[in-house]
């Protein structure tokens, strides 16, 4: 590891500790760190809610912009991420179906929704790229994206169709869950989301070196030794599997795989090994700040934090679509 | 087979579709000689650049570099031997025109460690030779078209390669840049006896930088041989369907078409 990778992964650990600290004292509820041995009720709001909560926040942040600048330079598509592909709608289509048909049962430990999730992202997936290789030349970012949009579409009316047809509590529950949020009580699901996300985490890791030479062209990539269909098809399963858990989890949240490796670009340069590390450390932040904002703005009330992401998160697309330019001088 | 041989193509046949692109193509390029490949768009000449790169496979036929075929070397070694230089790379991100030579050198380090010093200093060196080092930390989505071409010519050139492959490496660049890349080319292969094969519609140049013409109608190479045995009227005129002239003047052969 290079002296300046080391230094910006240092930079950004005491971030996300900072982070952490904050979100874990500000809430609703102020915990007074004094009376923790004594009070068995400020003790559960640490230990089995907000701590949860903000550990849950910055998995799902640290995944989401993980696999926001895996994409980018997979499909060097500075615009793809989960979200804009169609990969997160793929995956709450396949969640949805999985709570209406009653699968919200664990085998062997295994949750049947991060499956079924799984599934939705990853047949996204295939179908997009599918469409950016049709005919073996290389798609327009442009239709790329729209193509996205148009699986997101699909796929929200798909999930309008279930819920129709659902009984009135699946229905409900579904609504719940597509809302998204990141309440979690206790750390048993943490764990179990873990057990996925971690593989997928230390594939991409894995594959910063070949990602970054799929960045500067995919002919190029291939005359450097990257055997590009493997290194794609195993980004793409990685990609689907972290995405699928985070968003059977926390539902849609948007944008964090775009915003956080922009800044990330912004902050540290284009070099896609420093980049993945630098987006998932610092997308952890990002939305544990984010998250800690959802939950304090309206209190007690909370905003839904994917719907933060989005707010904060369209302006921000628009900025760059409008920068494109700058992007693909071609 | 010839001894000296270190690119070999034995009866090469690639189709896209049902028409071969490809056609039953044997070449031979030895150890320190430039080739040149020329011919007609369309005619099958990139294609071809492709399969002795490795990029392509050919659906009958091999590839031979040192009389090893190309399909039972590992990519990575692979990339160590051969360098691929493409018509054009559409470039997205911002990289600098460094960051992107640098990946040259990525063959040669570890999936997890960045490139060194030496590795630094090979990659300037490269643009050094094609007197590009002031692009170096330009970004190359803001480079002109000749200028990113130079930029990947370099990463070739940083690979360290026995074998550059090019593909029309020349066609946006200058009067002076090309003379340069052509040197460049020549001094290579005088010094560290790198086989090269370009494609090229720059038949002027040829002759001064050339050991080895192939030219290529419709997928088969229907001339090969010193430049001054191809570059002939008959051959052009056919190669091109067009009225070709050419004249040897002294060292030089000057070629012009007539309208």
């Amino acid at each position: 590891m290079s002296l300046r990778l080391r230094t910006i992964v240092l930079i950004l650990i005491a971030g996300l500790v900072a982070s952490v600290g904050i979100a874990v004292c500000v809430g609703y509820q102020t915990i007074d760190f004094y009376s923790l041995q004594t009070d068995p009720i400020a003790r559960a709001v640490l230990f089995r809610l907000r701590l949860p909560r903000v550990l849950m926040a910055a998995i799902v942040g640290a995944s989401l912009a993980l696999v926001g600048a895996a994409l980018q330079a997979l499909f060097r598509n500075p615009l793809a991420e989960p979200f804009t592909l169609g990969v997160s709608g793929g995956a709450s289509l396949g969640a949805s179906l999985a709570i209406a048909l009653g699968l919200g049962i664990n085998i062997a430990g295994v949750p049947i929704i991060f499956v079924a999730a799984f599934l939705g992202a990853a047949l996204s997936v295939v179908v997009v790229y599918r469409l950016a290789h049709a005919g073996g030349g290389v798609m327009l970012p442009g239709a790329l994206l729209l193509a996205g949009v148009v699986l997101n579409l699909c796929a929200s009316a798909c999930v309008l169709v279930i819920q129709y047809v659902a009984d009135y509590n699946r229905a409900l529950q579904i609504l719940r869950w597509l809302i998204g949020s990141l309440d979690v009580v206790g750390f048993g699901l943490i764990w179990r989301m873990l057990i996925f996300l971690v593989p997928g985490w230390l594939i991409l890791g894995a594959y910063a070196r070949d990602l970054h030479l799929l960045a500067t062209g995919e002919e190029s990539a291939a005359s450097l030794g990257v055997d590009v269909s493997r290194t794609e098809k195993i980004v793409f399963i990685a990609s689907s599997l972290i995405v699928g858990v985070t968003v059977s989890v926390g539902g849609t949240i948007g944008f964090v795989g775009l915003i956080v490796p922009h800044a990330a670009r912004l902050l540290f340069g284009q070099d896609v090994r420093v980049l993945l590390p630098a987006s998932f450390l610092l997308g952890a932040s990002f939305l544990v700040l984010a998250d800690t904002l959802a939950r304090t703005a309206i209190a007690p009330g909370e905003l839904p934090v994917g719907a933060l992401t989005a707010l904060l998160g369209g302006p921000v697309f628009l900025l760059l679509l409008r920068r494109q330019r700058r992007y693909s001088a071609m | 087979m010839d001894h000296d041989a270190i690119v070999e193509a034995q009866s090469v046949v690639f189709a896209y579709a049902a028409t071969p692109v490809v056609n039953d193509v044997s070449l031979t390029v030895p150890r320190g000689a430039v080739g040149a490949l020329i011919g007609a768009n369309g005619s099958g000449k990139s294609t071809l650049i492709r399969l002795l790169a490795g990029l392509l496979t050919p659906s009958s036929g091999q590839v031979l570099i040192d009389d090893v075929p190309l399909t039972s070397i590992p990519l990575r070694e692979r990339a160590k031997r051969i360098a691929y230089v493409p018509q054009s790379t559409t470039m997205v991100f911002p990289f600098t025109a460094l960051e992107v030579v640098l990946t040259g050198r990525s063959p040669y380090s570890g999936r997890f460690s960045f490139e060194n010093h030496d590795d630094k200093q090979i990659a300037l060196a490269a643009l050094e030779v094609l007197d590009a080092v002031h692009l170096a930390h330009r970004p190359v989505t803001e480079l002109s078209g000749g200028e990113r071409q130079l930029v990947t010519v370099a990463r070739a050139l940083a690979q360290e390669p026995d074998v550059m492959l090019l593909d029309e490496p020349a066609s946006a660049l200058d009067l002076k840049h090309r003379t340069q890349l052509a040197r460049a080319l020549r001094r290579l292969s005088d010094e560290r006896g790198i086989a090269a094969l370009t494609i090229t519609h720059d038949l002027m140049l040829l002759d001064s930088v050339a050991d080895l013409v192939f030219a290529m109608k419709c997928g088969r190479i229907v001339a090969a041989g010193a430049p001054e045995n191809v570059l002939v009227e008959n051959v052009l005129s056919d190669v091109y369907d067009a009225r070709v002239r050419s004249e040897r003047r002294g060292e030089r052969t000057f070629i012009w078409s007539e309208l």
